[in-house]
């Protein structure tokens, strides 16, 4: 290929491109009209709103719509009161400023980290305080703690340069010191961190090697040892089951989702079973009567601690032949959840996720996964397919007993959730015109949600 | 001095917010005009996001590199807004150009043109912030909401779409 795909795109952008004389003059003198910007966000105007009409209904609808009405600002069962700290814009964040992943969250019932911009911050009392512990470069790409929170790993990667090169900072105290590892001499794409151990699918734009190597590290990114290749041959998002692509659950066990709609002798999703040396692409599942001509495409893979393992399984049908390897285009019919006892080798007895008649939709549904039995999913009745957040009613639906039964709490627009036990939780939203960050906890299993304290 | 700026328009300062606005408006336009293919809808959509910006600009987050994405961010909402609105309308990227004939057209473009106008919006706009306005990859991450290893897979997904054997240096240089 002789071409260069961005000189066509600019090429084709120009032609279409007219100057427009005096534009920057007419939008100036008409922001110069307006008077000067409320000191009350949008978003707290309307959280004061709610409120005064939830004061004002309360003594004829009673207690129970007031809770619905006023979701966002209740005080939880037993916790703090609420504060109306202003949110994070997410669309303001500067470089490493991607805290809208999965792994961009790590807290626990009352302590945990969170990197904004460049910085990594921590609390000890529940997000109420923080207290800034690690300034990095680079794009931060993802932390992990050990269970004592005393060994943590962060890692960034830098984008802007386009090289891909992959910095690591290691903790053992907690976070009170850093140790920097300069970047490696490989790129690297995908990478991943179990407290001091890590994997790196090694691609990049100056490595246009396939298969891609996977690198490994026993020591916090001191030392790399080459341990295989993978030749997954794609790359790609999977709309509904997540972003992150490349995770180990343990020392042994590891994926690599292509986001790729399942297809004779590649199921999408790689599996090593021996810490990344080989991989192989056959998960399978067996579908759910009726859906036995389905398309298919393979969520993430959670490894639970006792050896237990689920599988968010998506059914339906690709819509145009011309993207039939696309998730974009796969109209979802129903989602599954499979199970695994045998640390995610073999997968059977799919549930459907389906509570009290809400199936996740949308392609920013989150889901989360603390064991076998209690799961966490969120729906929104009204999500415009070009849309990047949620804009309509979202819920929260939690089961405790596997997908059996379903609790559905009306929600904020949860982007990213997680939960340290079968009560206390975590959950980025967005609010507000401008799609603002909000960072909310829940006492209750996700019933009632409350802001919190960000930096 | 970005951030004196930003600080100072945080503060409703409006010559801070000119001085922050002014070189984006450019940007803005060609960005609303990729996405909406019109001339007079790209110009309403720069002017309400440059007033959405300016009622909301308390909440510009104090970072240096703050301004561009976020700004960008209320452009292609506004142009997502914009594109809801027009239900009338069917707004194909092919109509701005006369027919082609692609027999007479060595370089491709007609064959690209017809395939980025079948990509969904976002997958357009990925490709016009990362293309088109050169951003960095951080920042059309922030623009879209998204993590950078999201708009990575995103980015790389659709050039994959319109050129099957483009070889993943072709995408990021």
């Amino acid at each position: 290929m002789t071409d260069r795909l961005a000189d066509e795109i600019q090429a084709m952008a120009e032609a279409s491109y007219a100057p427009n004389p005096g534009l920057a003059s007419r939008v100036i003198e008409r922001v110069r009209q307006e008077p000067e910007p409320s000191r009350w966000a949008p978003w707290a105007k309307s959280t004061l709103a709610v409120a005064l009409t939830a004061v004002v209904l309360v003594p004829v609808l009673g207690f129970g719509i007031l809770l619905r009405a006023n979701l966002l600002r209740l005080p939880l069962p037993g916790g703090e009161s609420s504060d109306t700290t202003p949110a994070l814009s997410l669309a303001s964040t500067g470089p490493g400023g991607d805290w809208v992943v999965r792994r961009g969250l790590h807290l626990g019932r009352t302590s945990g980290s969170v990197p904004l911009a460049n910085v990594l911050y921590q609390t000890a009392d529940g997000g109420r305080t923080w207290t800034e512990r690690l300034r990095f470069d680079g794009g931060y790409d993802g932390m992990s703690w050990d269970a004592d929170g005393r060994d943590g790993t962060l890692w960034t990667v830098d984008w802007t340069q386009r090289s891909f090169a992959l910095t690591v900072y290691a903790t053992s105290d907690g976070g009170l010191h850093w140790l920097r590892r300069t970047p490696t001499a490989f790129p690297a794409a995908f990478a991943f961190f179990r407290g001091v151990e890590g994997w790196v699918y090694s691609q990049s734009p100056a490595t246009r090697s396939d298969p891609a190597p996977i690198y490994h590290t026993t020591d916090a990114g001191a030392t790399w040892t080459r341990v295989g290749t993978l030749d997954a041959n794609s790359w790609g998002s999977t709309s509904g089951v997540g972003e992150d692509q490349f995770e180990f659950a343990n020392a042994r066990v590891g994926w690599f989702r292509t986001g790729g709609v399942a297809a004779p002798g590649d199921s999408g999703l790689w599996i090593t079973t021996d810490g990344g040396h080989t991989w192989t692409s056959w998960v399978s599942v067996t579908p759910p009567a009726g859906l036995e001509n389905a398309d298919v495409i393979l969520g993430y893979p959670v490894l639970f601690a006792d050896g237990h393992a689920v599988l968010p399984v998506a059914f339906g049908r690709i819509t145009d032949p011309v993207y039939a390897r696309d998730p974009n285009h796969l109209v979802v019919s129903a989602r599954y959840v499979y199970s695994s006892a045998d640390g995610g080798l073999t997968w059977t007895n799919p549930q459907k996720l389906e509570a009290g008649g809400l199936q996740p939709q949308g392609s920013q549904y989150m889901q989360f996964y603390l064991d076998q039995k209690h799961w966490w999913i969120t729906s929104v009745n009204d999500h415009p397919a070009d849309n990047p957040v949620p804009q309509g009613q979202q819920f929260v639906a939690r089961t405790v007993d596997g997908g059996q039964t379903w609790q559905v709490f009306p929600s904020p627009a949860i982007i990213q959730l997680m939960f340290s036990d079968s009560q206390h939780g975590w959950a980025e939203a967005v609010a507000g015109p401008n799609n603002t960050n909000i960072l909310l906890r829940t006492a209750d299993g996700g019933a009632h949600w409350q802001e919190a304290q960000v930096p | 001095m970005t951030l004196e700026l930003i600080s100072a328009a945080r503060r409703g300062d409006r010559d801070a917010f000119e001085a922050l606005l002014r070189p984006l408006i450019d940007p803005a336009y060609r960005l609303a005009l990729a996405m909406l293919s019109d001339r007079t809808a790209a110009e309403d959509a720069v002017q309400e996001s440059a007033l959405k910006a300016w009622r909301a600009v308390r909440r510009l987050r104090p970072d240096p590199e703050s301004f561009r994405p976020w700004l960008l961010a209320i452009v292609a909402n506004q142009c997502r807004d914009t594109r809801r609105r027009r239900w009338w309308t069917v707004l194909k990227f092919a109509d701005l150009h006369p027919p082609d004939d692609p027999t007479t057209d060595p370089s491709g473009l007609v064959d690209l043109r017809q395939a980025i106008a079948q990509l969904p919006a976002n997958d357009r706009l990925v490709l016009y912030l990362f293309f088109y306005l050169d951003l960095p990859l951080p920042e059309v991450a922030a623009t879209l909401g998204i993590s950078t290893a999201a708009t990575k897979a995103r980015l790389y997904r659709i050039t994959r779409r319109l050129r099957p054997g483009l070889e993943i240096s072709e995408v990021y240089q």
